[in-house]
């Protein structure tokens, strides 16, 4: 309870803040925007010459674009600039005044910061997912809105803990400059159904789970691909890496010796 | 000359003292393409075209555009708009060369480091992808490219500058940068090829400078740009590079008739 009063009014101080900024804001939407705009016009292109790339037709692409973008969207919320800023205060040694503070110090580290002009980002993935369903005659049900919020959980929870475990890599590197290019990167590769690469090979498969559980197996399961019960994976999955991320950050941080780190 | 040689030397250095960050950064260059190159496979599994491209095409401009990426990125805008912030510029406008030529040298000196670090990744890349490159390079067009990454380089970097110098005015610059990163996307050829444009939009993808910071090249070498439309492009771009240069100065100039010590 002492955590959720703590999350409402970072919250409210974080929500002050950006609308200081109004005009960042709404670019940032605008933004947002134009760039979902940019990749289902790039999707379609693909789809001028074939009715299905893979398996997958174009609604079908347009769902797990627009999944991802919702998960994308929590993660910058409330994550992204906090994990991204590891490196700093841990080579500044900033970090000591979360580790003085009566509260878990990687629930500060992670929560301080929230970028709620990221909004955009979700919303429009949430509006690509109700396009995407409408398109593919889904009708709303319980077994639809139950896989989605799981999904969106275990896939959030999963993001977060791959970012973190890298992230906590800083204790050990004085100078982690590449957390940026890493996101980049795993962004990049999340946002495209991952079975394309795996191609069904089971070792491809599992050295990918962490991956494929954010986005591609329920994007499947929604689509019928592969069964619905693999929706009682993602949850044990996203506990198992979050689990492993905690105790990763727990053991990094005792090679924390201050500023000197 | 001898100061901005000075610190550039100073740049690499301090890269190359931080081994671990690098040997990440290998890591995840190598990750990137290579995902990238997998995922472009799979879409092609099925069929060797996808709407008018060819899997040649697409495997070598996206295995170019990282390389040209490592060329012609200029990041300025994560640094320089946090030090006019908070004021920590002060330290260096007092100081006897140009501040424009100094971030200049800053940013080459990174570059090369980075790039000392990315082309032994793109080279082990290139050895398993060379049927997929070979089919589309010409090296005839080398020299013709390299101008233009040379070219597309400087007129990115004094865009980036231009845009950075917005934080003598404007509180966060941030939303700047993300603006900048999705006009690349769009304009620059970052997220698709430029070929891909239907025709009635594609004049706009021509007048506007983005092209030049990843497309342009990477058509050069894939002898997809004839060398009259080269010779044509040769002009526009050097406007484009004193336009920005020009806005820039102007910029830096007002800017710091408003700047106070402790910041904007």
């Amino acid at each position: 309870m002492k955590y959720l009063h703590l999350l409402i009014s970072l919250f409210r101080n974080n929500l002050a803040r950006d609308m200081e900024y109004r005009a960042n804001f709404f670019l940032m939407v605008i933004s947002q925007v134009l760039w979902v705009v940019v990749q289902l016009a790039l999707i379609s292109v693909f789809f001028t010459s074939s009715s299905t790339i893979h398996g997958w037709d174009i609604y079908q692409l347009f769902l797990l674009v627009g999944m991802y973008r919702c998960i994308d969207g929590l993660f910058h919320i409330f994550f992204y600039r906090n994990l991204l800023d590891f490196p700093e205060i841990i080579r500044t040694g900033d970090l000591d005044g979360f580790l003085t503070k009566p509260a878990g110090t990687l629930f500060l580290a992670s929560t301080r910061y929230q970028k709620l002009n990221e909004v955009g980002t979700t919303l429009t993935g949430a509006g690509v997912v109700i396009f995407s369903l409408f398109h593919l005659h889904y009708q709303l049900s319980l077994f639809l809105v139950g896989t989605l919020f799981i999904s969106l959980l275990a896939g959030l929870t999963t993001v977060y803990s791959v970012i973190l475990m890298f992230s906590s890599l800083s204790f050990f590197l004085t100078r982690m400059t590449a957390l940026e290019a890493f996101w980049d990167m795993l962004s990049k590769t999340l946002r495209v159904p991952l079975d394309l690469i795996t191609q069904g090979n089971s070792l491809a498969n599992a050295l990918l789970l962490p991956l494929l559980i954010v986005v591609t197996i329920p994007a499947q399961i929604i689509t019928q691909k592969i069964s619905g019960l693999f929706i009682f994976l993602e949850i044990p999955c996203a506990l198992v890496f979050f689990i492993l991320a905690v105790r990763f950050f727990n053991f990094s941080l005792r090679h924390y010796s201050s500023a000197s780190s | 000359m001898k100061k901005y040689m000075a610190y550039f030397r100073a740049m690499i250095t301090s890269h190359l003292e931080y081994r671990g960050a690098l040997l990440i950064w290998m890591l995840i260059e190598l990750i990137s393409v290579g995902a990238s190159v997998f995922i472009w496979l799979g879409i092609f599994s099925s069929s060797d075209q996808v709407g008018t491209f060819h899997v040649t095409d697409i495997i070598s401009y996206y295995f170019f555009l990282p390389i040209i990426g490592a060329f012609t990125s200029a990041s300025v805008t994560d640094t320089l708009p946090r030090e006019i912030r908070l004021g920590s510029i002060s330290a260096e406008i007092v100081k006897p060369y140009n501040f424009s030529y100094f971030r200049l040298a800053h940013c080459l000196g990174s570059k090369i480091t980075q790039l000392s670090l990315k082309i032994p990744v793109y080279l082990f890349i290139g050895f398993f992808l060379w049927a997929f490159i070979q089919a589309k390079l010409n090296w005839a067009m080398l020299p013709f490219a390299l101008i233009f990454v040379c070219l597309g380089f400087l007129m990115h970097f004094y865009f980036d500058y231009g845009l950075s110098l917005l934080a003598f005015w404007v509180e966060d610059v941030w939303s700047f940068g993300l603006l900048k990163r999705i006009l690349l996307l769009v304009f620059g050829g970052l997220a698709f090829p430029l070929s891909l444009v239907p025709k009635s939009f594609a004049w706009i993808f021509d007048v506007l400078p983005f092209k030049f910071i990843y497309y342009f090249p990477i058509a050069i070498l894939q002898n997809n740009i004839s060398q009259k439309e080269i010779l044509f492009s040769l002009p526009q771009i050097l406007f484009w590079l004193m336009f920005f240069y020009i806005i820039s100065r102007l910029l830096w100039s007002k800017g710091l008739s408003k700047y106070g010590a402790y910041g904007q």
